[in-house]
């Protein structure tokens, strides 16, 4: 089931309260790629998702499904799946008819309601015969998850949607659920719109990644691309680590694992700032070393067995010209 | 070790152990004694069931508890959804306490407020103006549980209905109301109780018509001087509630709390 | 199609709260009603209001419903502040098992069984059996009033002890200040129930005791005789404590309702 493009055009969104979540979104989510919605709460990103699923209706704009306009479509004629941040499984039913409910509204015979039940529990690794007649709120946090996955996918949605889906799940479980999600979409070659502030989830899933900020997207490209050519000093904390440090025409964008600590006489770098160490943090494979430069402190990332200076050391930190960015704001 | 409650609570369970949970023990007591009040027998229970004068009350007390939970039911359901899951959010709570407010008015005051409009109707005391007054009195208990268990559904299952192909309609009947199935039950179960007992109501409003196990109770004690049937009626009544009310509070988690 | 369901359902809803009000509303027209019986308009008069007024059993069954309410709702808010100010979970638990029942229980077997008990007890039945019949269900009103404000209350007076206040101090100045909006609820609708209640005292009174709603019992069910039995003077008695049960009931019901967590967010 190949899903559509999915195009949002100026879509503006204002709450009866009058807080407007959306300012004027335009996105293109290619078809049968992981698009990811990344930015902090607050930011508009679930009212987008719930615009393209037709539970919000634009104030202005469009949204089109393969170039056909369905702005004015009820949520249940767009075929879309949605899996809600609180999984939303329906708790009067088992695991079986809450992946089938979507089957029967749309009034399908019996025995193909079961064969493609069967197809959606077996794709998200949940054997049909031992969990079908379980109830919802005997599973785990993680099977719960599979199941909300398997009824947005039973439908054979144009386009898939997810809502945070993982946010409340322990780090190993939702790292497993990632990887699943990757092999599913590939599987399957669905669009995917996926909604999460976490940046770590964004890089591992992703395709495309659009970065939004006050209801607005401020930047879209693939992961590599938004990591090494951040738009603005935003993009560039929000997506990875970065220093930001006053500069000519704006700010200088260096990311600590460009940073290099220099010995005595050695070169090989464009810039060159001397500082005094204020902390160093161990963590895993990566050692960082914050120095206290002019006011303002730089990051650097070392690897781990790199000579380490320590607290109070008078060091030299240094970056090359290509691996700066400078940003205007 | 299970932790043991602290003494704040004593003022009041004591006062609910002396004057609220002891006097059904009292009562249960009175029940298994003879008229003249020696010894222990089960003679009033057995009367309830075999005199046909008891047992025709009984009946014709359920089939008024019966009429009234399915007017209630009916009354209560569009009201519950449109107020649970319609409104805005100004007018909800508004609307909640309007519909709520008359259940605070003594059943006393409500009956006789209500005789003034079946008179201005036309109509008299009777088995229709009693009805009307047992709906009157038992709606807001039948709404109650119904409104608590549609206030529970979150919108996001509505939501995910929706998304999942199904209309309107669908949502209503495939989601909306399997999940308000607890607090039905509920409100049900409590109806069909409470109003067996009512007697102020057939009283006032039931002219020759409609005489309720509540009646009944309130002749033997107050009039006939028949305590032991009273007493075995009531510990009867009581221990239905009970089960009732323990069996849906482990069901339904919480409908009938309010 | 979807708006015009919702519109369906609103009409209804309206129309169903006017049906729940329109008895008080005929209700009290009636009290001001020139002729004798329900059903037939003799004009506006307010005569049945003066009647009243110069009515000394109507004075005394006032004197004595308030006198009953003002103790019972101050005897059981007390009797549960205590209970609501805990936050123990095996307190709250095993508060609101008990509380439960005298609240869904029917008051009829509940009166009876007490006027039992009584008179096995030899005793007198009055004022004070009155008294205890109407706490014995307002305290679980009390509790389940008091405990939202209550819980919040204790959960300060546990801050303010880290701060160096002793128990008593804490009580007083941080408790019972911050649960005072729950103790006033407590205090206004336990006053409110047992002001209008009519089947605990039937019971409980024994002879010879009146409140309001007896008195409206014994008149109602032996109507037209005297001036005072004529229905449109019942209307009037009536209307005064219906008018009042509501302002009460209202604002009471309003509060629990705005608190109450709303649908989430769509």
């Amino acid at each position: 089931m190949p899903g559509v493009e999915v195009i949002a055009e100026g879509v503006v969104k204002t709450y009866s309260g009058g807080t407007t979540a959306l300012r004027g979104v335009d996105l293109e989510a290619p078809r049968g790629r992981i698009t990811t919605l990344l930015g902090p709460s607050g930011c508009g990103k679930t009212t987008l998702l719930k615009v393209i699923a037709g539970l919000e209706r634009p104030d202005r704009g469009r949204i089109l499904f393969d170039g056909r306009d369905v702005t004015g479509l009820p949520p249940e004629r767009r075929n879309v799946g949605f899996v809600f941040q609180d999984l939303a499984l329906f708790p009067h039913l088992n695991v079986f008819e809450n992946v089938a409910f979507g089957l029967r509204v749309r009034r399908l015979p019996d025995p193909e309601v079961r064969r493609r039940v069967r197809w959606a529990l077996e794709l998200v690794g949940l054997d049909p015969g031992e969990y079908g007649s379980r109830r919802v709120n005997q599973l785990s946090g993680g099977q719960q998850q599979r199941v909300a996955l398997a009824r947005a996918l039973v439908v054979e949605p144009s386009v898939l949607l997810l809502d945070e889906p993982f946010a409340h799940l322990d780090y190993k479980i939702k790292q497993r659920l990632l990887l699943e999600l990757k092999r599913i979409q590939r599987e399957t070659g669905a669009t995917v719109v996926y909604v999460t502030h976490d940046q770590n989830e964004a890089m591992s899933v992703s395709h495309r990644i659009a970065v939004m900020r006050d209801g607005l997207v401020v930047q879209v490209g693939d992961p590599v691309e938004v990591y090494e050519r951040p738009a603005n000093s935003f993009v560039a904390s929000f997506f990875g680590e970065a220093n930001i440090l006053p500069g000519e025409g704006g700010f200088i964008v260096v990311r600590p694992e460009s940073v290099r600590l220099l010995g005595p006489g050695e070169d090989g770098v464009d810039y060159r700032l001397a500082g005094v160490v204020d902390d160093v943090v161990f963590q895993g494979p990566l050692v960082y070393v914050y120095v206290r430069v002019n006011g303002s402190t730089v990051r650097a990332a070392l690897p781990r067995g790199a000579p380490t200076p320590s607290v109070g050391d008078r060091v030299v930190v240094g970056w090359s010209r290509r691996d700066a960015r400078v940003v205007a704001e | 070790m299970k932790p043991r409650p602290s003494a704040v609570l004593a003022p009041m369970a004591l006062f609910l152990a002396a004057f609220f949970y002891a006097p059904f023990i009292v009562l249960a007591y009175q029940s298994l004694q003879t008229p003249g009040g020696r010894g222990v027998t089960l003679e009033n229970y057995l009367t309830v069931f075999r005199d046909p004068a008891y047992f025709k009350v009984v009946l014709s007390s359920l089939a008024i508890a019966g009429e009234t939970t399915l007017a209630t039911l009916a009354l209560a359901l569009p009201a519950a959804y449109y107020i649970a899951r319609m409104s805005g959010p100004r007018e909800g709570p508004i609307l909640l306490a309007l519909l709520l407010t008359p259940f605070w008015v003594d059943v006393l005051l409500r009956s006789f407020a209500l005789k003034s409009i079946i008179y201005t109707l036309g109509m008299r005391e009777g088995y229709a103006a009693m009805m009307v007054g047992m709906v009157y009195e038992y709606l807001p208990i039948m709404f109650l549980p119904i409104y608590a268990s549609m206030l529970r559904i979150p919108e996001s299952a509505v939501a995910a209905a929706r998304v999942l192909g199904a209309t309107p309609r669908d949502v209503t009947l495939r989601v909306v109301l399997p999940l308000t199935l607890p607090g039905i039950v509920a409100g049900s179960a409590l109806v069909l109780l409470m109003s067996m007992t009512e007697f102020v109501v057939p009283a006032l409003l039931g002219g020759t018509k409609g005489f309720t196990v509540g009646s009944l109770i309130y002749y033997l004690f107050l009039s006939g001087g028949l305590w032991g049937v009273g007493a075995a009626l009531a510990v009867l009544l009581t221990a239905a509630l009970t089960v009732a009310a323990f069996l849906l509070a482990r069901r339904a988690g919480g409908e009938l709390a309010w | 199609m979807v708006e015009a369901g919702r519109r369906l359902a609103r009409l209804y809803t309206y129309a169903l709260i006017a049906a729940l009000y329109a008895p008080i509303v005929v209700m009290a027209a009636y009290s001001f009603d020139d002729s004798k019986f329900f059903g037939v308009w003799g004009g506006f008069t307010a005569r049945w209001y003066r009647l009243l007024a110069h009515d000394p059993q109507a004075w005394e069954a006032l004197r004595n419903s308030v006198a009953v309410a003002v103790a019972s709702a101050l005897i059981s808010t007390a009797l549960a502040l205590p209970a609501a100010l805990s936050t123990r979970k095996v307190d709250r638990d095993l508060a609101s098992l008990l509380t439960y029942p005298p609240v869904i229980m029917p008051e009829i077997t509940e009166a009876v069984a007490l006027m039992i008990m009584f008179l096995k007890l030899g005793f007198p039945l009055g004022v004070v059996s009155v008294v205890i019949g109407h706490t014995a269900f307002n305290v679980a009103y009390a509790y389940v009033a008091l405990t939202p404000a209550g819980s919040s209350g204790a959960r300060l007076a546990m801050a303010a002890r880290t701060l160096g206040a002793g128990p008593l101090e804490a009580f007083l100045r941080v408790a019972v200040p911050v649960s005072m909006p729950g103790i006033v609820a407590a205090l206004a609708l336990t006053f409110m129930m047992s002001f209008t209640d009519f089947t605990k005292t039937l019971f409980t009174k024994g002879p010879g005791f009146v409140t309001l709603p007896i008195l409206i019992w014994n008149r109602a069910r032996r109507p037209g005789l005297s001036p005072y039995t004529s229905q449109p003077a019942i209307a009037a008695l009536s209307t005064v404590l219906v008018a009042m049960s509501i302002a009460v009931a209202f604002t009471f019901t309003l509060y629990q309702a705005r608190r109450q967590p709303g649908r989430g967010g769509a």
